[in-house]
């Protein structure tokens, strides 16, 4: 009996001694990395910029600062190890909240290194952000202020946390570029930003959306084709779309709030020629009435809606129209669509989608609907 | 050694034997030789007034008797009445016509007399008579009735046992005057001999666990018994569990309510607190206001302390698990708060919350022995000293503070499992330092299948956890309303199984 226990104690213990801790570490030894950019030397080696959690001179204080290191290295992956050698302790990935790629590095054609190298260590997180920076280098966007948080990745994640109350923004997060990237019939995008100096303070702003055509950066669009792409995408979860209701007054405008809007795209095939119809449900709310328009009643309301549509229409038509011509990249994924609804069809297209989708005719039809009018009745009008 | 080895031997062969003869002065000396050496023992001669020549002895011990009810009852009529000139076997003639005492008995054997003196009764004996009484009269101080300290309730009855277990008795016995329930005596304890009352009510209890219970009690040989823990630690189920499978209880109200669900009730003389068994693992988180207070709030309360138990067993070990393999999984503000709260910590975060976790035992168990008077400097140093100035030297990180003091807290709300709380904790927080949230769970895992594993007198002690049966979990997590609960437990009671009639209560 005795012997038993021994050995059952020996055993026990043997799984804790020989394979215990192998993966322990102690926070303090970590270097918290908040995000990254990934930059070109001038020798065209990769230069990372890490911004690192800086967690050595907080006392009582609970604000978090961060430090900007650099590395080099021919691979992504040894530019990272090269950071240890810069007296920190080895990053951990595990909170990383940020990608940044340059301008450079997205139009060369190497993106898919950087999504390979991100994938494949177990530390990064397919939810980090991935963005493509409008700056020369990707790094001048740590460079920036960050008036919320002391932690700029951190300021981005925020921004872009946002994205459901202005429409003018995509959020992509790494596992969402992959999946676009490596889908067939689908161009993938990415969160475009950009910093503008304002009175001599560097600040990060959103520049719309960047455009990949295959493995390469195309172009980059602006905020307000942005809202336009988000509503062929379905990605609109609030935001403010403006209706001009007078062409000849610039000054009448109605804002409508965004309440609720889903898309569904319908391809159709006929005559051996292949359309597209997206078909938009907005509920919208009246929030505001500029330049004094007339509305009353709700035939009034019914006709403002009309006027939305209207121009909701030509925007997506007039938008698609232009990535068809000037950039050829379905981003819009209408390729995933025939493969999905059509697939005889998809079969004999998909070798010349590329041109098929420059040539294709696309049609938007979508239907406003104006909830409510706030707490207004009817516009306010001077008195006598 | 030598010395200690006597004195073992003498007690356990102590049975020395009177033989009671028939000259009232050679019985008195063997009963003086006894005695020898212990000046608390009274004896009393005494002789009636118109016949001198019959003789008596009172024997008893300083303190342990009523006064007035030796002296009006027993020794005036001894010497007042007028007996009949023949006294010779006149002893049943004393018991019946004389003594004016409703607890007298008439007794041959010496030895009996001897015990009865040292349990504090009256011997009396007579010349030319090899007989002897017994007179219980009893009269020593007892302790009040008094709310029970460790078992106090919002609402609900508010007495609690005493030291003696014939008020306990008549406690319980006023709270179910039926024939069925049954008190059945042992005497436990080489020396101490101590009554022993195995209580339960006939019909309700069941017989296999009663047969049992006596089972076990009777192969008890020690030399004394001094509390429900002495009694219990002997007759448990796995005696190297931390865990209890046996219950106690200091509340007479618990004990008869314990008893209609056909548990069996033990009292032991000179302890307020008896045990009740079988005891599940349930019964550490009910207490008696449950059933005395709203039920919704009665569950709340039940919840609440499951809750608290499972963080209190794991809060620790989970923080060190991630703190020290996890990192991915602290939301990425408070990994940023507490990496730079242990900024400049000499210490793993194992040894650290070790040491807390040490310190806080070190504190509880100081709060219970110190005096009163100096509970407020135990807070001051515990307080000031180890919080918040370890912190300030950089000695522990604050985190490791906040998850010892939940610890500590949610510990303190089911103050009875305490023991293998403590053990429970410390193997989680290890096996979390060793192998992280893996440990953590195989320790729970071990845990589980532990308590499934024990069985309080032949009932599985998790069966209220496990069963499927919906009338043996509506006690557990919740409480149902009393109208629920129309059968007593299956798993406890015998065949009488009914408890109340189909009204649903309301009007």
């Amino acid at each position: 009996m005795k012997k038993v226990l021994v050995c059952l104690l020996i055993l026990g213990f043997i799984p804790m001694i020989f394979s215990g801790c192998w993966n322990y570490k102690e926070v303090t030894q970590l270097s918290l990395l908040a995000g990254i950019a990934i930059d070109y030397t001038d020798s065209g080696e990769f230069l990372l910029t890490f911004e690192v959690a800086d967690l050595h001179e907080m006392g009582e204080k609970s604000q978090v600062k961060s430090v900007l290191v650099e590395a080099k290295g021919q691979t992504l992956f040894e530019a990272a190890r090269n950071v240890i050698s810069k007296s920190l302790p080895k990053l951990y990935w595990g909170h990383a909240t940020t990608v940044i790629i340059s301008q450079d590095v997205a139009s060369s054609g190497r993106i898919a290194e950087v999504i390979d190298f991100l994938c494949r260590d177990a530390e990064p997180r397919l939810t980090m952000a991935f963005i493509i920076s409008q700056t020369k280098m990707a790094r001048e966007i740590f460079e920036a202020q960050a008036p919320a948080s002391e932690i700029r990745s951190t300021e981005i994640n925020e921004i872009l946390d946002d994205a459901g109350s202005q429409s003018k923004i995509v959020s992509t997060p790494l596992i969402d570029f992959i999946k676009a990237f490596s889908a067939k019939g689908q161009s993938a995008i990415a969160t475009a930003l950009n910093v503008e100096e304002k009175g001599g303070e560097k600040a990060i702003v959103n520049s719309g959306t960047a455009i990949f055509k295959k493995e390469k950066l195309v172009g980059f669009i602006n905020p307000e084709d942005t809202a336009i792409l988000n509503f062929v995408l379905d990605n609109i979860k609030g935001g403010v779309y403006v209706v001009k209701t007078d062409p000849e007054n610039a000054e009448k405008k109605i804002s409508l709030e965004l309440l609720k809007s889903k898309t569904r795209i319908k391809p159709s095939y006929a005559e051996g020629k292949l359309s597209m119809e997206i078909l938009i449900e907005t509920s919208v709310a009246l929030n505001e009435i500029g330049g004094s328009v007339e509305y009353e009643g709700e035939e009034a309301i019914r006709i403002l809606g009309q006027k939305a549509e209207a121009q909701l229409k030509s925007q997506i038509e007039d938008f698609v129209r232009k990535v068809q011509r000037e950039y050829g990249a379905d981003i819009f994924g209408f390729g995933q669509t025939v493969y999905k609804n059509l697939p005889q069809v998809w079969r004999e297209m998909h070798d010349e989608w590329d041109t098929v989708f420059s040539e294709l005719e696309v049609t938007a039809n979508p239907i406003i609907v104006i909830k409510h009018a706030g707490l207004l009745r009817k516009p306010i009008k001077p008195g006598d | 050694m030598d010395n200690q080895q006597n004195t073992h031997t003498d007690l356990n062969t102590y049975d020395v034997s009177i033989t009671l003869g028939s000259s009232l002065d050679d019985n008195v000396q063997q009963f003086r030789t006894l005695f020898q050496g212990d000046d608390t023992f009274i004896v009393r001669f005494l002789s009636n007034q118109q016949c001198p020549e019959a003789r008596f002895c009172i024997l008893y011990i300083e303190g342990m008797l009523k006064d007035e009810v030796i002296n009006e009852s027993v020794i005036q009529p001894l010497i007042q009445t007028v007996l009949p000139r023949k006294t010779e076997g006149g002893i049943d003639h004393i018991l019946q016509e004389v003594i004016l005492s409703n607890q007298a008995e008439k007794v041959s054997d010496g030895n009996r007399l001897f015990q009865g003196i040292l349990r504090g009764e009256c011997a009396l004996l007579m010349d030319n008579c090899s007989e002897g009484l017994v007179i219980n009269a009893i009269g020593w101080q007892n302790r009040g009735i008094q709310e029970p300290v460790n078992e106090q309730v919002l609402r609900g009855p508010r007495e609690g046992f005493v030291e003696s277990i014939i008020v306990n008795q008549t406690m319980i016995r006023r709270r179910l005057a039926t024939p069925k329930l049954k008190f059945v005596s042992r005497l436990l304890g080489k020396h101490s001999k101590t009554k022993v009352y195995v209580c339960y009510l006939e019909g309700v209890a069941n017989h296999q666990i009663l047969s049992e219970v006596f089972r076990r009690l009777d192969k008890i040989d020690v030399d004394g018994v001094m509390d429900a823990g002495n009694i219990s630690e002997y007759i448990k189920d796995a005696p190297y569990s931390p865990f209890e499978t046996t219950g106690i209880t200091e509340r007479p109200d618990v004990a008869a309510a314990d008893l209609l669900e056909g548990r069996i009730i033990i009292l032991i003389d000179g302890t307020p607190v008896a045990i009740t068994l079988p005891f599940l693992f349930e019964e550490y988180f009910q207490t008696d206001d449950d059933y005395y207070i709203n039920y919704y709030f009665a569950s709340f309360n039940r919840l609440l302390r499951m809750v608290s138990f499972i963080l209190t067993i794991t809060a620790p070990g989970v923080y060190v698990a991630l703190l020290t393999y996890h990192h991915e999984l602290i939301p990425s503000p408070l990994l940023f708060s507490i990496s730079a709260a242990r900024e400049g910590v000499p210490f793993p975060t194992v040894v650290e919350t070790i040491f807390l976790l040490f310190i806080f035992e070190i504190m509880r168990e100081v709060g219970m022995r110190v005096p009163m008077t100096v509970g407020q400097t135990i807070s001051i140093l515990g307080a000031l000293v180890l919080g918040t100035a370890a912190v300030d030297a950089r000695i522990v990180s604050a985190p490791v503070i906040i998850v010892v003091a939940i610890t500590g807290l949610t510990g303190l709300i089911t103050p009875r499992i305490k023991a293998p709380v403590i053990i429970l904790r410390l193997m989680l927080v290890l096996m979390g330092g060793f192998m992280g949230l893996f440990g953590v769970f195989f320790g729970i895992i071990a845990l589980f299948q532990h308590l499934c594993g024990l069985r309080s007198f032949g009932v599985p002690y998790m069966i209220e956890f496990s069963s499927l049966n919906p009338s043996d979990i509506k006690d557990t997590f919740i409480r149902a309303p009393h109208w629920f609960m129309k059968k007593r437990p299956t798993f406890i009671s015998g065949r009488n199984r009914t408890r109340q009639g189909n009204w649903k209560g309301g009007t």
